[in-house]
Formats: C-alpha cells, structure tokens, sequence
C-alpha cells in the first residue's frame, strides 16, 4: 500500500468522523458513506501493490491481485449502499414529519442529568 | 425543484440507451463467473437503467416498463438463491456446494453450465428489485399533480 | 441428586403458575422439596470411606462446561441439614402463615431456595457451584424483602444481596484462577492435586476467601445478617441460620484442606476470623432486646465458631466442627420457631416485655429449655457433646486456641441465659407487660420444633446416632477416619475442664447481667466511634449511588455527538495502547504510482471540501466525485468487478441522494455542535488510521486462503473470475445473508417513505 493511498484512507476518515460528529442526519449519513469509502480502500489495498485482477488464463496466477479481500469489499460496497439509502430514508421521514433532519438530544438521558441536578441543588 | 418530465430528446435518449444496458446488463451477468461482471454489477447495470427511464418519464413509465413489483422482484430472487442452496442437497452436496456440466449442442461448441448461475441470477434478480424500490419509493412526488413543467 | 434439584425446581414453578390454587396448602407442597432430599439423603445413608455418588450432565461439551453433582459424605450432612430443617420449617410455616397474606410466592421462593442449597452442596463444578451459589443469594434477598411495603425490609434485603453478591463475584473470580491454574473446575480434581503457590493461586483464596466470608456472615461482613431478620421467620429460621449461611462454612470445608497445603496464611486467616466473629456476635447478643436480634447475633457467633473450626483443615477440629453444626442446626432452628411462636402469639419479641410464658406456655417452654440447654454446650446436651470435641481438639493445637475459643464460649452461656429468662422469666419493671392473645398456640407451630427439640435431645444422650454421619463427613475433606469422638461424658480432663470454666464464667456474667450492661454502655461509648459494619454500609451505598448520577450525567449528556466522540476516543485508545505496549515494526511504504497520486490528491480534494460545503447539490457532486476517484483507484490495483460495482453504485447512490436533498432546504442549517472538538476528534480518527495503515500494512502476509481459492476455482467451481467465483460459490453463504440485507433495507425503506409521502400528497 502506498503512502498517498494510506494518506487517501486516513483523510476519508477524517472528513467521514467529522461530519458524523453532528445533528444533521443527512450529513451524518454522507460522513458514513466516506467512512465506508475509506474502510473498503483500506481492507482493499493494505499489503498489496498494483497488480493484474486475479481473472485465471490472463496473467501468470503467482503475480495476480488477491482476490479475497476484492470479494468482501465488493460485499461491503452493495451493503454501505443499502444502508446508506436506509438511512437517507430515515432521514427523509423525520424531515417530512418534523420539518427537521436533526437528531435532538435524547429525553431519558435529559432526564437522569436533571435528577443528578436536583440531588446537587437539594444538597447545595 | 422543477423538472422537466416529459421532455421528447430525453426520452428519445432513453429508449436509445436502454436497450442496451439492458443487453450489457444480461451480459455481464451470465459473463461474470469467468469475466469481471456478476449478479452485482449486472444489477447494478440494470438499476441505472431503471433509473433513466424515472428521469425521462417519472415513475409512471417505469411502471410501464417494468410491471412487476419491486418487492416481487426481491421476493422471487431471494427465493431463487436460497432454493439454489438447498438444491445442492439432492445430490448430497452440502448446502450451497456447487456443480457444473458441459454441454455439446451443434454450432456453438462447449457450453458450462454452472449451478452457481442460478444462484447469481437470485442476486441479480435482488439487486435490481432494490434499485427499483428505491427509486419508486423515494421518487414518488409529494404532489399529485402531473410534473409541473414541460406539459 | 439430578431428580431431587428438579423437584425443587418444578414444585417452586407449579406453587407460581397454581397459587390461587393452592393458597391453603402452600407450604405442604413446598415440602416435597425437603422430604425429597431427605428420601435421597436416607437412601444413601451408608456412603462412608470416600464414596460418592456421582452424577453428570454435559451442558456446554465444547466449553468443557458441564453440570456435575457428586454426593460424599461431606455434602450428606448439608443434604441432611437443609431436607431435615426444611421440612420442619416448612410444616411450621404452613402454621405460621394465614393464607390471607398469600403466602404461595414465599413458599416458592423458599422452595426455589432449598433446590439452590441443594444443587450447591451437591455441585462438584466450581462454575455450577457458583450458579446455585447465585441462586441462594437471590432467593435470599426474595425472602428478606417479603414485605415489600416496608423500607426496613427492602434496604436489609439489598444489604444482603449487595454484600453476598459482590462476595459470590469474588470468590467467581477465585474459582476462574484456581481452576485455570489446577487444570480442572471439578473441586474433586482440585482437591486431590492442589495447583502450586504462585500469586494467581493466592489471589483465588483470598478471593473464595471472601466469597465465603460475605455468605457465611463473618466479621467484618456480619453487619447484614441481623438486617435479614427483617424477613418472616420461617425464612430466618431456614435460610438465615440452618442453611444459606453455612454455605460459606461448606465452602471453607470443601476446600480449607487444599489451601491448607497450598498457602499458609488460610488457617491463621480462617481461624482468626472465625475467633473475631465468635467474639462480636457473642457480645452484641449480649446487648440485644429483641429476641430475634439475640438469636441472630448468637447465629453470628455460634457461625465463627463453626468457620474456624471447619475451615482450619485439621481432621480432628473439622470432625468437632461438622458435630457443632449438626447441633446448631437442631438448636437454632427450633429457637427461631419458638420466637417466631411466642411473636405469633403474644405480639411482640422484646424481652423486656415479656414474662411468665412458662405458664401460659408450657410445652413452648420446655422446647426452648431443651434446645437452650444445647446452646450453651450444659452436658448431657448434643451440643455439649460436639463442643467437647472441639475442646478435645483444640487442646492438641495448643493453650492458646482452647483459651480463645473457651473464652468466646463464655458469651454464648452468657447471652443463652439472657434469652431464656429474657424470654420466660418476669418482666422488666418499668416497661409494660406484653398483652397477647396467649395460649392459642396451634399444634402445628409446635409439633415442629418440638419434634426438632426431641431430635436434639435424643441425639444429645445417644451421640453414637450422630457419629456415623460426621464422621463419615470428616472423613470426606480430610481424609482421616475417626478423627475426633462423640461421647456422652468425654471423662475427666483438660476439655472437661475447659468447658466447666466456660460454663461457670458465663452462669457468672449472666447472674450479674446489670454488669455487663454497664460495661457494655462504657465499650458502646468507644464502639460508636469506630466504623461498623452497618454504618459503612449506609454510608457507602448512597454513595456509590451518588457517583453514579454524577457519572452518568457527565458521561451521558443526551447529546449523540458526544456518544459517537466517546466511542470513538475509546476505539482510538485501545488499540493504540496494545499496539504501544507489544511494540510494532514499521516499514516505509513505497510513494506510490503517478496515477495513485492523481486520484488520491482528487479524493482528498473532494472529501475536505465535502466537510465543509454547506450547499446539498455541492455535495451530491462531490460525493461522486469521491466515488468515481475511488473506482479508479480499484482499476489500477487490479480490482476491475470493484471499479465496475462502484461506478454503478456511485451512480445510483448520487441519484438517490438527489432525490432526498431535493425535499430538504437548498443548504444545511448550522447547527449548534462545537467545531474545535470535533476537528480534533476528527484528525484524531484520521491519524490513528493512517498509523494503524502502516502497523497493519507491515504486518499483511499474503492469506493461504487466497491460494487455495485461486488453485480450486476452476476444478471445484468451473469458473475463472476468482472473485465471482468466491462470491457465488466459495462464500456463497455470506453473500446469502448479504443479499438478505439488501432486501430488508430496501423493505424497511420503502416502508419509512411511502406512507409519508401518501399522507402528504391526500392532505
């Protein structure tokens, strides 16, 4: 794996986190998509160097590309897709029915920071 | 957003295209177990071009075109790939363990026919069932109405 | 033994699923439990000299996980103790309880209870054990907390349940270390070869140490049994004084004699905590009002007395220990049901209150006589008979053992006495005279401990009726037979001796009891301010609780970025600190092709821009962009079924996209998540991922896998296209489940979509 291949992997991730890391559901759903860009490059092209694809009678069997790790990104590429479009329906619906893709803070946890609140408050 | 739906040169296009990607879609399917391609990528060929037909005629000629329901679609290919599984136990292989025979017809030389094509037609048959729910159902306009512009 | 846990099981589930049924004869079913550990217990009377009766169930083969019981004489005598208590307590407590108060849950908690007991005597897997071990603990807490309505109960019953579960966590981790360390989870294996000192070792005594330290009550863990006495008193009377607590004490005695040879600091350990324990609960028995608190400390006590001798691991002090808890089982169980009578009947427990019961209550007296006799060891009882041996034993081991523990028995003369005339003898002045209904005392609350009273008696002058079993037991752990006697009138000697003292200071101490109560005001002065067991607790426990409000208002604000972050962070740190501490060779990668540095410059162009455009067609050209540069990067490293997939994808997925964005707003409203943080987090991620590409990328060796698939894709599949080849054939099975996947997220969206958008559309 080359160094601007690996550096490729390590900015996906980047960009994908940083855009995971807030409200908007859409975005968070474009960050994971870049996530998974990033993943798949990475089981892909780590330890291997440019290579002819591993189609047997074309090239000699010993220089070919290792076809293991080509079959399960292929997978991963139709799953992130599923689940990406998933997900941008999820979106979607919670635009269409609150007029916001944004993910509020959960209730139930507002909840347990408001009795340690009051517990403080009560003590204090 | 506004979108013309019916234009003439864009569904002209279409039908152009279409025919064959469709046609490179089969092919790959059938090419792929020896040849890059497969039920996959053959799907994915023919998801694009269920696609252009949404863009150039909207929902209603996809289903004109295609009218059968997406979920039959992924219904019939998910079946198809798991009857493939438990096929493999008539001749007492294990579950899913494949064969292949050769066949000799006139004019056309060797001809393999391999138990796994099945199994790949299964996932061609769900890959496109998934473009085209997809695209139906997040396709659909929130309007009744005919598309706005172009009429 | 597989047969007697079931019946315990299934009478436990038919007293839950009939209980409207069978509200009247609640108890009576429940008894089938005991009386069928006492049929087994009958049949295999005769089981000396190291026989067993052994049974196993395979649970989990391949996790060398299985169920196995195996019945010695050591485990008959628990087996004898919970059938032959149980079945008296039982009885009683069909008695005790007035079918109004829907007694039907009690009696199947208490059933369940006894199955547990059961299973755990029984059980030769340390990881069964632990389960019934578990088991008891529960059902405790059940029990303790019967009267849900009142806070006392509830908070007594989590004290319990606290300090005995953390004790079974304990000795869990014991019993892990000791088994991995001695090759075997079969305590009969463990037994026979003692795994070597070394550290893991003495860490899994010092853990089962506490384990049975916690269940059995001993000091400093004794706080929470007088608590349990919240519980009705059939439960104190079984589990809090016949049973679950000397579950410890089977624990120490099952194992005492191979830590005994492995670490030298267990007896001195065990017996030292036993002699406390002896002490403290003497003492604070001598300080009690409540009847049932004087018992419960006396249990307290009477408990250390039986742990250090039990637990010492020599024969003769484990014979005399097994006699004493054959005794204390007969004395204090009927104790209990005669407390729990005269609370029935006259309304209240507090000595000070009570008086004259020897006449209203005749034979309730004379039961109580009989056993209290026992108690504090007066001859011609059984228990003067098991704490003779003990003497005798003791004195082999030096002054100084029988001293203390002569000294410890003073109190348990001292405080016998305050509960007799506490209980029968006059009232205090000043205080008003109980006013019960008196003399109303059903057949059935006294048939039983009358009949355990009888035992106790019968047993106290024939002591050669109980020999066979202790011994017999004994002999199981310590291998040595006859190790100590049972004897009517031991003769003339130095234990005689010993106990005739214990005997005489403690008439003396009760006879001037105003003494004691005011020495014990001038120790109570001091004792206030060292931490008890019951204030820790108080105290440690809101707490615990308190640290975890505040922890997870800290950790979990509501806020899902905050989450991902922690996830992240943590997902980040854990590797990198295995990486760090195993070491990792790095090797320089190649720079890589023309071509690499094209696409890969235009990828990275593509996604840094893509964090921060705000405008959504932007962002749906980019995102292809990113996937078409990424196709490319497939083509040139010899992927060509990954660069075709991916175009096609990248081309749906942009559509798909378009499709959604179109119903959101032109641009993506700013939301209030802090940037610098997730900037940080954000190149935190992309920095640990580059370093862990290079650790990973050094470590690649090609897959033997791989091989085998390129040399069989033609001969097995009839395919070239390897990739295909493992997609259809040789992983067919994943790609099942893969397509499986894609129909159920297309299913599921299309379901989130379609009916919104109809809404919309008719309104």
């Amino acid at each position: 794996m080359s160094l601007i291949s690996l550096g490729v992997v390590a900015v996906l991730f980047a960009a994908g986190t940083y855009l995971i890391l807030q409200r908007m559901l859409s975005r968070v759903v474009i960050g994971l998509g870049l996530v998974s860009h990033g993943a798949n490059l990475l089981i892909m092209l780590s330890g291997t160097r440019p290579a002819p694809p591993p189609v047997i009678g074309k090239s000699q069997v010993a220089a070919v590309a290792d076809p293991l790790p080509q079959a399960m990104v292929l997978t991963a590429i139709v799953i992130s897709f599923g689940v990406t479009a998933f997900l941008l329906a999820l979106a979607l619906r919670s635009y269409l029915l609150t007029g916001s893709d944004a993910v509020e803070d959960d209730l139930e946890d507002l909840r347990i920071r408001g009795i340690e609140g009051e517990e403080k408050g009560a003590s204090a | 957003m506004r979108r013309s739906r019916s234009s003439p040169i864009l569904s002209a296009g279409v039908v152009v295209v279409s025919g064959p990607l469709l046609m490179f879609s089969a092919y790959l399917l059938f090419a792929g177990h020896n040849q890059p391609g497969g039920g996959f990528s053959g799907g994915l060929v023919a998801g694009v071009a269920v696609l252009l037909v949404w863009a150039a005629g909207g929902i209603d000629s996809v289903r004109r075109i295609l009218p059968v329901r997406s979920n039959v679609l992924l219904g019939a290919g998910l079946s198809l790939a798991a009857l493939t599984g438990f096929a493999a136990f008539l001749p007492g292989l294990a579950f899913l363990e494949s064969g292949y025979i050769k066949l000799h017809p006139p004019l056309v030389g060797e001809i393999k026919i391999v138990s796994a094509l099945f199994f790949d037609i299964g996932v061609y048959l769900v890959v496109v069932g998934m473009a085209v729910g997809l695209v139906k159902a997040l396709g659909e306009e929130e309007s009744a109405e005919a598309p706005e512009v172009g009429a | 033994m597989f047969v007697v846990v079931l019946v315990h099981l299934l009478v436990a589930a038919l007293l839950v699923v009939a209980r409207r049924q069978l509200e009247r004869w609640a108890f009576v079913v429940g008894a089938l439990g005991p009386l069928a550990t006492l049929i087994f217990v009958v049949a295999n009377w005769g089981l000396h000299h190291g026989e067993a009766v052994t049974e196993k169930w395979d649970w989990v083969p391949a996790q060398d996980l299985e169920v196995s019981f195996r019945v010695d004489g050591y485990a008959l005598i628990f087996l004898l103790v919970v059938g032959g208590a149980g079945l008296a307590i039982f009885l009683y407590a069909q008695r005790y309880f007035t079918p109004a108060r829907g007694p039907t849950m009690f009696a199947a908690t208490m059933t369940l209870f006894a199955g547990g007991m059961v299973g755990l005597v029984a059980s030769d897997h340390l990881l069964s054990l632990f389960v019934f071990w578990e088991l008891t603990t529960i059902s405790s807490y059940l029990l303790i907390g019967y009267d849900d309505r009142t806070a006392q109960a509830r908070s007594a019953a989590l004290h319990a349940a606290l300090v005995t579960g953390a004790g079974g966590l304990a000795m869990l981790g014991g019993f892990v270390l000791l088994a991995e360390a001695s090759g075997s989870y079969l305590i009969s294996e463990i037994a026979a070869n003692p795994a070597e000192n070394s550290f893991a070792v003495g860490l899994a005594w010092v853990l089962i140490l506490i384990g049975a330290v916690t269940k059995s009550a001993q000091f400093p863990f004794h706080a929470w049994l007088p608590g349990a006495m919240a519980a009705p008193t059939p439960a104190s009377a079984f589990l809090h004084s016949a049973t679950m607590v000397k579950a410890g004490i089977f624990l120490v005695g099952r194992m005492g004699t191979a830590a005994v040879a492995t670490v030298d600091w267990w007896q001195p350990a065990v017996v030292g905590i036993g002699l406390v324990t002896m002490v403290v609960g003497g003492w604070r028995a001598l300080r009690q009002y409540d009847l049932k608190l004087l018992l419960a400390f006396g249990t307290v006590s009477q408990l250390g007395f039986m742990f250090l001798l039990i637990g010492s691991g020599i024969p003769e002090l484990v014979f005399s220990g097994l006699a004493a808890l054959l005794a204390h089982a007969l004395f204090k169980a009927t104790l209990f049901m005669v407390v729990g009578a005269i609370d029935h009947e006259a309304g209240t427990r507090d000595l000070r209150r009570l008086s004259g019961l020897n006449r209203s209550m005749p034979v309730l007296f004379a039961v109580a006589i009989a056993v209290s006799l026992s108690m504090a060891a007066i001859p011609l009882t059984f228990g003067f008979d098991a704490k003779e041996a003990a003497f005798h034993g003791l004195v082999h081991e030096g002054v100084l053992w029988v001293a203390a523990v002569a000294g410890a028995s003073v109190l348990t003369v001292a405080y016998t006495a305050r509960f007799v005339f506490g209980a029968f003898g006059p009232h205090v002045k000043g205080q008003e005279p109980a006013q019960g209904r008196r003399l109303r005392l059903s057949n059935l609350l006294l048939a039983a401990p009358a009949t355990l009273a009888v035992i106790s008696v019968v047993v106290g002058f024939f002591p050669a009726l109980a020999f066979p079993v202790v011994d017999a037991a004994a002999e199981a752990v310590t291998g040595v037979a006859e190790a100590g006697e049972l004897l009517l009138w031991p003769g003339l000697g130095p234990p005689l001796a010993w106990s005739l003292a214990s005997l005489t200071v403690g008439s003396l101490l009760a006879w001037r009891s105003d003494l004691v109560a005011r020495a014990g005001d001038a120790v109570g002065v001091v004792a206030a301010r060292l931490p008890s067991g019951e204030g820790t607790f108080r105290r440690f426990v809101p707490g615990l609780i308190n640290f975890a409000d505040r922890s997870s208002g800290l950790i979990q604000n509501g806020s899902l970025p905050t989450y991902v972050a922690i996830i992240l962070l943590v997902a980040i740190v854990m590797p990198t600190v295995a990486v760090l501490s195993n070491g990792a060779t790095l090797v320089a990668p190649p720079s890589g092709t023309l071509l690499e540095w094209v696409l890969g410059l235009l990828i990275v162009a593509f996604a840094v821009s893509l964090a921060f455009v705000r405008r959504r067609f932007a962002v749906v050209i980019l995102l292809g962009g990113v996937g078409y540069a990424i196709a490319g990067l497939y083509a040139v490293f010899g992927a060509p079924d990954l660069t075709l997939t991916q175009l096609l994808i990248e081309t749906l997925a942009v559509a798909l996209f378009a499709l959604v964005l179109r119903h959101l707003p032109a641009t993506f409203a700013r939301t209030a998540t802090a940037r610098t943080p997730r900037l940080v987090v954000a190149l935190l991620v992309g920095a640990f991922v580059f370093a862990g590409g290079l650790v990973a990328n050094a470590a690649r060796t090609p897959s033997r896998v791989a091989e085998t698939f390129l040399a069989q894709s033609i001969p097995e599949a009839g395919g070239s296209n390897v990739v295909n080849v493992i997609l259809v054939d040789f992983r067919g099975f994943d790609t099942l489940g893969e397509i499986t996947v894609l129909v159920a997220a297309t299913l599921g969206a299309a379901g989130l979509i379609r009916p919104v958008i109809r809404n919309r559309r008719r309104s």
